[in-house]
């Protein structure tokens, strides 16, 4: 067994497996069946095949985010700026899809470029308020996400209003070449696949074979040891904003061109916040991100399912995620799951 | 009070960093624990001081058996440990550090009796530290000058030294030392774990032995400092000092040193070792890291400066300034010997992280982290860092917490490098040290250079006197 998977990736599904059945006794305090309630959620997910393009959207777009947070967290920073940085990435491929080039095939790779221009600029922008501005990360991601909120408010009542209404239900639709294009019956997602597919192996090359990514991983672990190699901790630290603005930057351009196809205010519907919890749950590992997103998405799609298929609260499926994540966390923090793996198979004591 | 060990056994993985160790020792004395690196002297104070549980045995305090191997239950025992780096919160003022970590702050003892308490102890053992510095603003000395106060304040009874003394002047030491030696006839006992064979002569009252987990023996003090080293490393190894001949020069290497009070310049020749020493807490601390950081500090040959990127700097904090705590010790030969890479070729790193493994004899491996190493072998963690083509090498107290044999091959290392480097500078508050490396010497007087000078033209007391500031003037 151990052979095929990584002790990390088991370790997760152990506690995620933990998360479930803690959350399956606070369903049946709730009185609500956990068997109904998770098969709801699967029938509502990967099991039904529109729901599955949506979860593959959803996967794309969380583990973006969570993608970004992992390198800005790699060194040692919280990059609460990262709903803003999905915002102006959204805002990137929009204003490409508003031009001439909107309708025409050069649309999808220069939106994808613009977003993450616009998301890795923005990035940068908090790296420097934190290096040269001695503005604490948080601090300035915060407010940084906040101008783009406004930003974007600003956009859809202004210059890029509707013809003849300024409305918050946002901008016009954009040209259909500029919706990322759907394969197969099951309208398979191609692009927000393809997009965090390719990051999640670049990023993965760059942190396990690049000077790069161990310079990423080494600044934040001690920026005075750093600077005694000769290297600039400031310039590490812009680099990793600029990666995580540009990655986030991604996400924004799926929410524009897979789901919103026009801009709205709050674009980013929260994604990039959820990103600190997936990487945190997920102890900064890319490829255990992946699958926390999956399972995410999952819930976020079955959620409504479960609301109209067993007529529960709306607010089900969120106290569903909550616990979950709560259990999740509780359980890695106490590790009791590695404990278990010990009791089950001896080779993993040694480790 | 009286510590009994009995048939203590602590594993690491594979390593028995403790086995069967049995020992006493007597209430009011200075019973030193000596060995080199990994001989396991650490492990069992540690497990004295409640921070590790051992795997079996166990420890009396005047016959209470330690239940429950915690700092807290040490600590009410009134064990006190003063660790190798200073455990203190470094951005809090020496008061404030003081207090924090005190278990009656809160409730017998009120602040204004906490700091009349810190005054006395102050002054008792004329330590004078300005208690409304920042911890970050002392010297390491200070700082475990520091702890000491605090461990005594909450009624420490045994004190343990885990060679602390490697941050320590001669003038501070012996101020501890002579704090401590009154502490036991008091009652207090004293546990000194050094390498340093001169202090644990000069200080303890008995002494034992410790070679790779195992106890070798106990001893009363004085004895021969060659049995000693038998002890230590099971064989005759004499200490032997390799006094290198001064180099006729090609090039001409100059120091510029730029402060307030203008330019002062070095003259040099190629390939020097550069000896810098001063008393704890003065100019020789920062002076090194000046040189690495500052831009006013240069090096030059002929008229042309010599560049910083190709200049390597081994600082004094370890885990703070030197190593990534988190990152292996891969990770690390990859950062100071590949970095220019793009792509790391992991297998060619893996084999010269091996490589250098076994030449500095550090005991890891490629995957060991770097917090995980003891304290020597994060020192030789540094040194190896050190990439074979840097001009300029700048290492300060380049054999801190190395045992005597590690001392002498590192040295044999830097006095074989220093030929193919323009200059090689290093900092010590040994004077022995200096003596037996240097071939210049800059003096250290509170913040100011008092001499500087070849070797050869300078004696053991000028130096001891430029640095005590008895010589000051005598440049001009």
């Amino acid at each position: 067994m151990s052979k095929f998977i990584s002790p990390e990736v088991l370790e997760n599904l152990l506690a995620f497996s933990l998360a479930v059945f803690m959350t399956s006794i606070f369903l049946l305090l709730l009185g609500v069946s956990p068997w109904d309630a998770f098969v709801a959620i699967l029938e509502g997910s990967i099991l039904g095949l529109d729901s599955l393009s949506r979860v593959l959207v959803i996967t794309s777009v969380m583990s973006l985010s969570a993608f970004a947070l992992i390198v800005t967290f790699s060194c040692n920073m919280w990059n609460i700026g990262i709903e803003g940085q999905m915002m102006l990435g959204a805002i990137g491929a929009v204003f490409v899809a508003r031009t001439v080039v909107g309708d025409t095939l050069f649309a999808i790779p220069l939106m994808i470029m613009a977003s993450m221009a616009f998301g890795g600029g923005f990035g940068i922008l908090c790296g420097i308020l934190r290096t040269k501005g001695s503005v604490h990360e948080i601090f300035a991601g915060l407010g940084l996400d906040f101008v783009a909120a406004g930003l974007i408010v600003y956009l859809v009542i202004g210059p890029w209003k509707k013809d003849g209404i300024a409305s918050t239900s946002g901008t016009d639709i954009i040209p259909n070449m500029s919706w990322f294009p759907h394969l197969f019956e099951f309208k398979f997602p191609v692009i927000p696949v393809l997009l965090f597919a390719t990051l999640y192996m670049t990023l993965k090359f760059i942190y396990s074979r690049t000077a790069l990514g161990l310079k990423l991983k080494s600044v934040g672990s001690n920026p005075a040891a750093f600077s005694r190699l000769g290297l600039k901790p400031d310039t590490y630290i812009l680099m990793g904003f600029l990666i995580a603005g540009a990655v986030v930057g991604l996400a924004g351009a799926i929410q524009v061109g897979s789901i919103y196809h026009k801009l709205v205010p709050y674009i980013s519907g929260g994604y990039g916040f959820l990103g600190i919890l997936i990487a945190l749950v997920s102890d900064k590992k890319l490829s255990v991100a992946v699958i926390v997103s999956i399972f995410f998405a999952c819930l976020v799609v079955g959620g409504s399912t479960l609301q109209i298929k067993l007529g529960l609260h709306a607010s089900l499926p969120g106290i569903i995620q909550a616990s979950i994540v709560l259990f999740w966390l509780i359980i890695k923090a106490s590790s009791i799951h590695v404990k278990l793996i010990r009791l089950l198979s001896r080779e993993y004591g040694t480790d | 009070m009286k510590i009994t060990f009995d048939s203590i056994t602590k594993r690491y993985g594979e390593v028995i960093a403790n086995n069967a160790v049995t020992l006493d020792i007597e209430s009011g004395s200075v019973h030193a624990i000596i060995g080199e690196n990994g001989a396991g002297k650490s492990t069992l104070v540690k497990m004295l001081s409640g921070q590790i549980t051992p795997d079996s045995g166990y420890i009396r305090v005047d016959d209470r058996v330690i239940q429950g191997f915690s700092t807290q239950n040490a600590i009410e025992l009134g064990i006190g440990l003063l660790g190798q780096d200073p455990m203190d919160f470094r951005n809090l003022t020496v008061m404030q550090s003081f207090t924090v970590g005190h278990r009656l702050s809160s409730k017998s003892k009120s602040n204004r009796v906490l700091r009349e308490d810190f005054e006395n102890l102050n002054s008792k053992y004329t330590f004078n530290i300005d208690s409304k510095k920042k911890i970050h603003q002392l010297s390491v000395g200070e700082r475990q000058q520091v702890e000491l106060m605090r461990l005594l304040s909450n009624g420490a009874k045994v004190i343990i030294l885990d060679e602390p003394n490697s941050g320590f002047s001669t003038e501070q030491k012996n101020k501890v030392f002579a704090a401590l030696t009154e502490l036991t006839y008091q009652g207090c006992t004293v546990v000194l774990v050094s390498h340093k064979l001169e202090d644990v002569l000069e200080y303890a009252s008995s002494v034992t032995v410790m070679r790779k987990g195992v106890l070798i023996d106990t001893l009363l003090l004085p004895q021969e400092p060659s049995r000693l080293v038998d002890l230590m490393f099971g064989e005759n190894q004499e200490k032997q000092i390799t006094q290198s001949d001064a180099k006729t020069s090609e090039g001409d290497i100059v120091v510029n040193v730029k402060d307030s009070d203008g330019v002062m310049e070095f003259p040099l020749t190629k390939g020097m070792m550069v000896g810098t020493i001063g008393l704890q807490g003065s100019g020789v601390d920062r002076f090194l890291r000046d040189m690495f950081f500052n831009k006013s500090f240069s090096v030059s040959t002929g008229n042309k400066l010599i560049a910083k990127s190709t200049f390597g700097y081994v600082p004094t904090d370890r885990l703070e300034k030197g190593l990534f705590p988190e990152l292996t010790i891969l990770d690390h030969h990859a950062l100071s010997h590949s970095m220019n890479e793009g792509v790391i070729e992991w297998d060619r790193t893996r084999i010269m992280c091996e490589d250098l493994i076994k030449e500095y004899g550090i005991i890891g491996t490629p995957n060991t982290r770097a917090r995980e190493l003891s304290g020597g072998n994060q020192q030789r963690l540094m040194l190896s860092m050190l990439r074979d083509d840097i001009d300029v090498a700048m290492l300060e107290h380049p054999t801190r917490g190395l045992d005597l044999q590690s001392a002498d091959y590192i040295w044999d290392k830097l006095n074989k490098d220093k030929t193919a480097r323009i200059l090689t500078m290093f900092s010590s508050y040994d004077i022995d040290e200096i003596l037996a490396h240097a071939d210049f010497v800059i003096c250290f007087h509170g913040e100011e250079i008092v001499l500087s000078g070849h070797i050869n033209s300078l004696s053991r007391s000028d130096i001891v006197n430029s640095i005590s500031g008895n010589l000051v003037d005598v440049n001009e």
